[in-house]
């Protein structure tokens, strides 16, 4: 009771909210929180072991899974995270659109969340660089081909930029510490915006009916299942490591969210890696500029949801074609 | 009486550095890097007069032996080791040591560059792993395994403690309680 007083729960938290929050698709953003939460305490104890140095990065990561304490789980959990994370934030996003909840006055809260997704996106990818295995080196490889493609505004991300330090350093100091300020920044607006413009509800849905002490109770229970989920799962099938890398050869594929930019390559070469990604990823700032109609509800604005789900379905075939695709070399 | 204190002091320096030469231990290698299956030349000295001397290259997830070296009568050794096809990469500590002496020094193991091509001054457009079949003298069906056989996860010996078995566990089913019993709650109000 008086730890309640002293962190003013009831000021703080004893607000109305709609009852339709309390649904399940309105927790996919805030476990997507609890991942991250989770991916912070799992990245500070693998910190401790991890050497960005291009020498030893590899062997750095066989010491956590074959000599630290929970080394092999911990990172395990770390990945398994990660994954869940991207579904979890992609079935948010397009929940989001389906309700038409990016809508005036709520744009900006949706594109604080379109930005979000693009650093959990930069933070997977420099997640998966790190080992430096075949496969991390391969994604470095064409992570340094897309700068060099993007001339000058690509300089900053080569090799070139600076000889002092490794760039897989460099993308380890982007995956610890830029990436992760900018994100809780967004993340403290996106939040911010949320609280204020109270969470959109479509005619007939009742304003009130729940709490965000209730609804934050349910927050943390969902919570704990995602970390049990995670947990099970990385006892079950521990992440792999690959071979250490061997330049001049290209013989992966990158995870599947990444699948459909190797497609695009099959097809265009490195000039996808310029151009695919930021195309793509411009189409979701869209739909708050195209979509003014007066009505959020679903059969009222067809024509958006059709443009959206085409686009998801375009990334699902483009990813399940570069999933049976043989192995192609794209840089050599 | 200064020239005896002198004298005496200058006597105990120099056998105390004659004692610390001869009790010097060193181990060196004529590389600072190498990669997996090469040569390399250890030379060490100080570690054990006439006697047999282990040689082991320690890494952070694996130790190598490097096998035996037997010593002079000063301790000094020279031996030629070809390392194993299967080192990995990284930063290894050889340590070489005879009874209680020993001596380290520091190795780079670096990843083996397969040989680059460029398509434009190949001739005969051969593809990556063709060329790279000639270069090394497998065949190309062979070297193109090899090469996706890279793709595939590496084997790795897991093993788990009972105490660590029992944290993962523990986090798993308490995770799971936690979350069932906050939506029980929660439901039942």
């Amino acid at each position: 009771m008086e730890l309640r007083k002293r962190f003013a729960v009831r000021e703080g938290m004893e607000y109305e909210i709609p009852g339709v929050a309390d649904r399940l698709p309105y927790f996919l953003g805030s476990i997507t929180l609890l991942g991250i939460i989770v991916q912070i305490l799992t990245g500070i104890y693998l910190a401790q072991f991890y050497n960005s140095d291009p020498a030893s990065a590899h062997q750095s990561v066989l010491y956590i899974i074959t000599r630290v304490p929970l080394g092999d789980f911990i990172r395990s959990i770390h990945r398994w995270c990660a994954d869940l994370i991207l579904i979890t934030v992609t079935l948010h996003l397009l929940w989001v659109f389906w309700r038409g909840s990016y809508r005036k006055p709520r744009e900006f809260t949706w594109w604080a969340g379109v930005l979000m997704l693009g650093m959990i996106f930069l933070l997977y990818f420099t997640g998966t660089v790190l080992p430096y295995d075949q496969a991390g080196h391969e994604a470095m490889a064409h992570y340094i081909a897309g700068a060099r493609g993007a001339g000058f505004f690509g300089a900053i991300f080569t090799p070139e930029f600076t000889p002092s330090v490794e760039i897989i350093s460099r993308l380890y100091a982007l995956h610890i510490s830029i990436l992760p300020v900018l994100l809780f920044a967004l993340l403290g607006v996106h939040l911010y915006l949320i609280r204020f413009l109270d969470i959109h509800t479509h005619p007939g849905e009742e304003e009130g009916g729940s709490t965000f002490l209730k609804h934050f109770r349910r927050m943390l229970a969902h919570g704990f299942l995602f970390l049990a989920v995670v947990g099970l799962l990385s006892l079950v099938w521990p992440t792999d490591l690959g071979h250490p890398a061997v330049e001049g050869v290209e013989v992966t594929k990158p995870p599947f969210f990444f699948l459909w930019i190797y497609a695009l390559e099959n097809w265009f070469g490195t000039k996808a890696l310029v151009f695919g990604p930021p195309l793509i990823y411009l189409l979701f700032f869209l739909p708050p500029l195209l979509d003014r109609k007066q009505s959020t509800l679903p059969r009222d604005r067809k024509g958006i949801l059709a443009f959206g789900f085409a686009i998801i379905l375009l990334l699902l075939v483009l990813a399940t074609y570069a999933w049976f695709a043989p192995a192609q070399q794209h840089l050599m | 009486m200064k020239r005896i204190t002198r004298s005496t002091s200058l006597l105990i320096i120099l056998s105390a550095g004659s004692w610390a030469y001869a009790h010097t231990t060193s181990l060196k290698i004529d590389k600072k890097a190498a990669t997996p299956g090469e040569t390399i030349t250890l030379t060490g000295k100080g570690i054990g007069s006439g006697s047999e001397i282990k040689i082991i290259m320690q890494g952070v997830a694996r130790d190598y032996p490097l096998g035996e070296a037997q010593g002079d009568e000063h301790g000094q050794f020279e031996k030629q080791v070809t390392l194993s096809g299967d080192v990995q990469p990284g930063t290894y500590t050889v340590i070489a040591s005879s009874g209680n002496k020993k001596a380290t020094a520091r190795l780079v193991i670096e990843a083996a560059v397969a040989q680059e091509t460029d398509p434009q001054k190949d001739e005969t457009t051969k593809g990556g792993s063709e060329h790279r079949a000639e270069q090394s003298g497998h065949g190309e069906g062979e070297m193109a395994g090899m090469e996706h056989a890279r793709a595939e996860p590496m084997e790795i010996q897991r093993s788990r403690s009972v105490v660590e078995t029992i944290a993962m566990w523990s986090i798993v089913l308490v995770s799971s309680l936690l979350g069932i019993g906050l939506l029980i709650r929660e439901r039942g109000k």
